[in-house]
């Protein structure tokens, strides 16, 4: 197990070190002088000549990076072009309206995902199956900000129930999660289907059903307890993903969360601050993938052992 | 595709009616100057913001531009965007993963970590990054969702390569003196072929899915390009003033997702009929 854990970890600093490479050559790669895109078009040379000393662009570019790399790890993300403060304070500012619509969209999408996911494979090739499974592949192709609209359009426009943008009480945040659960809750629905298929067509359940237990505790305590595995691996997945989807709802619903900082950034051409949110969101991204790869292996050590899941 | 395949693809009926669907789109495409009644940016403030009519079927936006005629036009640019990346995308990610598995030893290591970097960053991130570099526009908004859907080609070609490499019958091509190009050309290929065809039919929903979010945010295709997903980014607007202008390039997005979806998946089963299916 500690072993396992160690790979894991090991594999995730490296995919750090590569996506904080990966950010830090971006803004090298634009075509243009990177002391004067930091320090924004109305700087006098004076200043974007100290900004060069201060990046160091004099010096060889491996340094340049290590020095990055440095500041990123003492939380110095740079300070903001437009805004003048230090990234790291503006997105920490914007992070928890963020963090509760992801996590509030994982645990929807989660819920609902299963829930329809395990019914679907009860039912398996009845209607109420196909009608399921058809809602769930409508749900994972519908993009994100146009069910974000629609959803606007009829619970704020036409019935009044909701408030439409902004995010100032808890009825704002109903419609975001619920436009952010959307794609997620048909790929984990699908997901789980499939899942407990596997599970239910194997022997042991099959005994399990000539022992004469009820339908619903072999579905439960048999199949459900197995069919989960693959289930966590998705929806660490989703989570990481919809954090990055809030870019998308946030756009919709003028919610000024860590999504929208991106967008505006890049709009502006405040580059310390795109590099500091994709910095951010992306370590994030990889750090929650590899929790969930280690619960993974918690739950199943067919996986921690080296050997592949059936 | 064999003439079985064919027969097994025909009798999935959900596939096929999807396949006319996207028929359907392509031609909309294709004939886009036949099919609508005014120029895409055609303005005539006058009439902006109307429901739906019988001069305007869907109604006209905040410029007065005729939405059906746009969306029709629309199709062209979206669809084109979805083609030619994922085109781009498995051409370059096939040829990656074959050198990968072809080559092996450090050769695969530097181009699987990379890729897996690449599979680390969410898709609209990838796709944001590469715009900052670039710039938007339509050329660019094609090359980020190119490289968006490089390392799941990359990875799925490397796959098939590596079971075959395996197998006996290319240790006794080699034995026989076949050249390292004709055992890639004539054994690696044609058996990483099908799961590829199958992965691009799939990867053109989530091409359009990227394409569009990064249009919607005003990064990728601008407008005013008839782009769908840049036709939505004056969204909160359409939605109070006309609904339909709002509606109607959503539905166009989903249902062309949806029915490269489904006809995937039938490609899938029609290809592959050892696949079990549920």
């Amino acid at each position: 197990m500690l072993r396992y854990v160690a790979r894991r970890l090991a594999e995730m600093f490296l995919a750090l070190l590569g996506t904080s490479l990966l950010v830090f050559l971006l803004i090298h790669m634009i075509p243009g002088d990177p002391a004067l895109l930091m320090s924004g078009l109305e700087a006098s040379p004076e200043q974007i000549e100290q900004k060069r000393r201060e990046l160091g662009l004099d010096r060889p570019l491996a340094i340049q990076y290590f020095g990055f790399l440095k500041g990123a790890l003492q939380g110095d993300f740079g300070t903001s072009i437009r805004m003048g403060v230090p990234v790291l304070d503006e997105i920490l500012d914007r992070l928890p309206y963020t963090l509760t619509i992801a996590a509030l969209g994982t645990l929807l999408a989660t819920l609902v995902g299963m829930v329809s996911g395990v019914l679907a494979s009860v039912y398996h090739n009845r209607p109420g199956d196909g009608l399921v499974m058809m809602l769930a592949l409508l749900a994972a192709s519908t993009p994100s900000y146009w069910l974000g609209l629609m959803l606007m359009l009829v619970f704020s426009l036409w019935l009044g129930w909701l408030p439409s943008i902004g995010i100032r009480s808890s009825a704002h945040y109903v419609l975001p999660v619920l436009t952010l659960a959307g794609q997620s809750g048909g790929i984990i629905s699908r997901m789980t289907r499939a899942a407990m298929l596997d599970v239910l067509g194997q022997d042991y359940v099959r005994a399990a059903r000539a022992r004469g237990e009820t339908e619903w505790f072999v579905v439960v305590r048999h199949a459900l307890k197995n069919a989960l595995i693959p289930v966590i691996s998705i929806v660490g997945l989703r989570f990481g993903n919809l954090l990055a989807g809030t870019v998308l709802v946030e756009s919709v619903f003028a919610i000024p969360g860590v999504g929208r900082l991106l967008v505006d950034a890049v709009n502006w051409r405040d580059y310390p601050m795109i590099q500091g949110t994709m910095l951010f969101v992306a370590g994030v991204f990889v750090v929650v993938n590899t929790v969930t790869d280690i619960l993974y292996g918690v739950a199943d050590p067919r996986i921690r052992l080296g050997g592949a899941p059936r | 595709m064999s003439t079985h395949a064919l027969r097994r693809f025909r009798r999935n009926k959900v596939a096929m009616a999807s396949a006319c669907v996207l028929a359907g789109f392509f031609l909309m495409a294709g004939l886009a100057p036949y099919l609508s009644p005014y120029g895409p940016l055609e303005q005539d403030l006058a009439s902006n913001y109307q429901g739906p009519s019988q001069a305007h079927p869907l109604g006209t936006d905040e410029l007065g531009r005729d939405t059906w005629s746009r969306l029709v036009h629309g199709s062209r640019v979206s669809l084109t965007i979805a083609v030619s990346s994922v085109i781009v995308g498995v051409l370059v990610g096939a040829a990656l993963g074959l050198i990968a598995a072809f080559y092996g030893s450090w050769v695969d290591s530097v181009i699987m970590r990379l890729m897996d970097i690449m599979l680390a960053l969410p898709g609209i991130l990838l796709g944001i990054a590469i715009v900052v570099v670039l710039g938007n526009g339509v050329i660019n908004t094609i090359v980020a969702v190119a490289v968006f859907s490089v390392p799941t080609f990359a990875r799925l070609a490397r796959g098939s390569a590596l079971t075959v490499l395996g197998l006996d019958y290319i240790a006794a091509s080699r034995a026989t003196g076949a050249s390292s190009l004709r055992i890639l050309a004539g054994h690696v290929v044609p058996n990483a072929l099908t799961p590829l065809i199958v992965q691009s039919t799939l990867q053109l929903g989530s091409a359009i899915l990227i394409a569009s979010g990064l249009s919607f945010l005003g990064l990728g295709v601008q407008p005013p390009n008839p782009e769908w997903g840049a036709m939505l980014s004056k969204g909160r607007e359409l939605v109070r003033s006309t609904p339909v202008a709002a509606i109607a390039p959503g539905m166009a997005i989903t249902l062309v997702v949806l029915s490269f979806s489904l006809v995937g998946d039938g490609l899938r089963d029609a290809l592959d009929p050892k696949l079990e299916r549920h």
